[in-house]
């Protein structure tokens, strides 16, 4: 009978929320006309994120040639794992790979975004055979900016060795040892490097093999940053109203009458806080589905803004509804009245939003940065970008749900203590 | 008709130990209302009868004493009491987004009722408050009066034995007024006991069994309508209607033998006089010799007004 009591004051709040037609226009098509707008500003691209840095994997088996000094094999290592240049540090994080089946299905999981493997004869093949060599690129054509920069790297490397390295490193043991014999016999080493180097040039010495594996879309859309940050901030906008409504009820009288009524007060704190909540998570749903349709018809593609990992979807939604929703209740258990509760919340959660990173991203900013990680914004937006953008897996967004879920314990501990604070007779 | 209600020493302080006290600022508030009977607490604005009611409501707790409503205490057994009242708040307790029937089931279910019960029971509340027409209307989209009638219907859901209505003819108009009133009457002969706050004496008059008095926080004077009066002796109330009348006018006019008071406000003075008819020409003299010109003259027979007047000092719009 109580949970019935419950289920009629909750239904009330929903069905309240949903048929005003101005709250609806704000809380729903806001932040999907923001997300979208500044998702089509930025082109659908990533100008406004740092871009990771490629996560390669070199497995090198090349085993050398007796022509010459350093195996082609080493140079790919030392360049993409042990010493890459300064102008490429940034970019690349590689690591020496040994288990080539392993290093195969992480390019799958999206665990490493290029795979380059190197053959055990490949600088034989170069020098000696004539016929070339071929390296492996195994890279993952859902990895976005960051493979692409890999596999741009790896391109440039093998052109630069194709042009210069492996006509020099060809030529000079033969150039040495014809100067050492006889000085006027330069001019015809030199002859022979520039003829060496063009020989290769045109052969192609080494080439690229690449190979795509069907694994986890990583594909940025600025969408899948602002999409989450927009819905999170406009949903504690509108569990704010929810969580208004009782002090608004009090104004009215409504919420006396139900106490009138053979019912527990706790019925009544109950009924709202679920009606708040349900109310959050059937808005947070719609979001989620509006944007990506929407999406799909500003883009022209499919933009996975949420990711695919659906049960991280859920716990994440669940958890920073319970967030916001608590938080909501704080704001109005220390409000006087409606209209202070309105302007509270909104100015409250607007910074909070701002800190939390929905308009811009703040991680970097000092200060700012630290202030983030106390916004329930921060740890859903993180989640969720976590999910879609970086393709992360539940383990991943454990600590997000763990953070979150807490918040919503404290908030709701200290709204129900204030609750019973304001209303005791 | 036995005792339905009992109010034992009922006091309510608001924040102890040194806040004002709202009712009983004196002795506690001791008070019996039988069975089937209308009860009328009159009183002006702030005399304490919405904070009586929220104590016997369950909504507020009492600072001291109890109150018990057939035969359960509101203090120690608060469900079983409210599963015996109807409350009609004097603001219109009502979610204005939803509709009469969505109002009606949504308190219907607070009060017990599911399924079929609740349905049949709506449907039978909407036709008693003469609103199945519309009953799927937002309650916004109401008049006043349909809204008010809403309110009544909400405290009805239940069948409740006993209904409290405070003041709910507030800021309405006269054709609702009457409405409410005549449901009021309806109800009470269908055998419901029922409590009714107003500080307009004419509804108290029209309605009541009996009357309890209140004004700052005390009952002052109890019975029927007739005791009352009674109580207030030969008095009449001269009415004058004097615009800014001089102090000495007033004071004159007070010392008039066998007037007992003079008080003035709202450009009016009021004489409470014993056989006032026969005092009516020496007043008008003492205005015609000041020079003050009078507007209007009324003499009023003895009501609840001159009751309240005569025990207070005031009337009970000040």
């Amino acid at each position: 009978m109580i949970w019935r009591k419950i289920q009629a004051i909750a239904w009330a709040d929903i069905y309240q929320t949903f048929t005003d037609r101005s709250a609806l226009l704000f809380n729903m098509v806001s932040p999907l006309a923001i997300s979208l707008i500044i998702g089509a500003a930025f082109g659908g691209g990533s100008n406004d994120v740092d871009v990771e840095a490629a996560k390669v994997g070199v497995l090198n088996l090349d085993v050398g040639s007796t022509q010459v000094e350093q195996a082609f094999g080493d140079i790919y290592l030392q360049v993409l794992v042990e010493a890459p240049p300064d102008g490429l540090k940034d970019f690349i994080k590689g690591k020496a790979i040994t288990d080539e089946k392993r290093a195969r299905q992480q390019v799958k999981d999206g665990d490493l975004d290029v795979l380059v493997v190197i053959p055990e004869n490949f600088t034989a093949s170069v020098i000696e055979s004539g016929r070339g060599g071929t390296l492996r690129v195994y890279y993952n054509p859902g990895a976005g900016i960051p493979g692409d920069v890999a596999r741009s790297i790896i391109d440039g490397l093998t052109t630069q060795l194709n042009n210069q390295n492996i006509a020099l490193q060809v030529g000079i043991p033969y150039a040495s040892e014809q100067a050492a014999r006889n000085n006027q016999a330069i001019d015809a080493a030199v002859a022979y490097i520039q003829q060496a180097s063009n020989q290769l040039r045109d052969k192609e010495a080494i080439t690229l093999n690449r190979v795509g594996v069907e694994g986890k879309v990583r594909e940025f859309n600025s969408l899948q940053y602002f999409g989450p940050g927009m819905a999170i901030l406009f949903m504690t906008y509108a569990l704010a109203n929810g969580a208004v409504s009782i002090l608004v009820d009090q104004r009215n009288w409504t919420m006396q009458r139900i106490w009138t009524t053979p019912s527990p007060r706790t019925v009544y704190l109950g009924g709202k806080m679920a009606g708040i909540y349900v109310s959050g998570i059937f808005q947070m749903i719609v979001l989620m589905v509006a944007m990506i349709f929407a999406a799909n018809v500003v883009f022209g593609s499919s933009v996975a803004v949420w990711g695919t990992n659906i049960i991280g979807i859920v716990l994440l939604l669940a958890s920073v509804v319970a967030a916001g929703s608590g938080f909501a209740l704080v704001i109005a258990s220390l409000s006087k009245n409606p209209d202070q509760g309105g302007s509270m919340s909104t100015l409250v959660l607007t910074v909070t939003g701002l800190l939390g990173g929905a308009f811009l991203p703040v991680d970097d900013v000092p200060v700012l940065g630290l202030l983030s990680k106390l916004t329930l914004n921060h740890w859903g937006l993180d989640g969720f970008t976590t999910l879609s953008y970086e393709g992360g897996s539940l383990i991943d967004i454990l600590p997000n749900v763990a953070i979150l879920l807490t918040m919503g314990a404290v908030f709701f501990s200290i709204a129900l203590f204030q609750f019973g604070r304001r209303f005791r007779s | 008709m036995s005792t339905f209600v009992k109010l034992d020493n009922l006091r309510k302080q608001y924040s102890p130990p040194d806040g004002p006290y709202a009712v009983g600022p004196h002795e506690g508030v001791n008070l019996e209302i039988l069975g089937g009977e209308i009860f009328s607490l009159l009183g002006p604005n702030g005399a304490g009868k919405t904070t009586i009611i929220s104590m016997m409501s369950g909504l507020l707790t009492p600072t001291g004493g109890d109150v018990t409503i057939g035969g359960f205490s509101i203090t120690k057994q608060p469900l079983d009491v409210k599963k015996q009242i109807g409350v009609v708040p004097q603001d219109l307790a009502l979610y204005p987004n939803l509709s009469a029937r969505q109002n009606l089931n949504l308190f219907g279910t607070l009060y017990g009722l599911s399924g079929k019960n609740l349905s049949k029971r709506t449907d039978e509340v909407l036709e008693f408050i003469d609103l199945k027409d519309r009953a799927k209307d937002k309650i916004s989209e109401y008049s006043g009066g349909m809204k008010r009638r809403v309110n009544i219907g909400v405290g009805l859901m239940h069948r409740p034995k006993m209904l409290f209505l405070d003041e709910p003819t507030v800021a309405i108009d006269p054709q609702s007024r009457r409405n409410i009133l005549d449901t009021v009457k309806e109800l009470n002969r269908q055998g419901m006991t029922v409590l009714y706050t107003t500080h307009y004496m004419e509804e108290a008059q029209e309605l009541s069994n009996r009357i309890g008095i209140i004004d700052h926080g005390q009952i002052i004077a109890l019975g029927s309508l007739a005791e009352l009066v009674k109580g207030v002796g030969e008095f009449d109330i001269i009415r004058l209607t004097l615009p800014e009348p001089p102090q000495t006018v007033i004071d004159r006019l007070a010392a008039i033998p066998e007037i007992e008071r003079a008080e003035t406000s709202d450009g009016e003075v009021r004489l409470i006089a014993r056989n006032g008819r026969q005092k009516l020409p020496e007043a008008i003299r003492i205005i015609n010799e000041a020079g003050v010109a009078l507007h209007g003259v009324e003499i009023q027979e003895p009501n609840l007004e001159a009751v309240f007047l005569q025990l207070t000092g005031r009337a009970l719009r000040d």
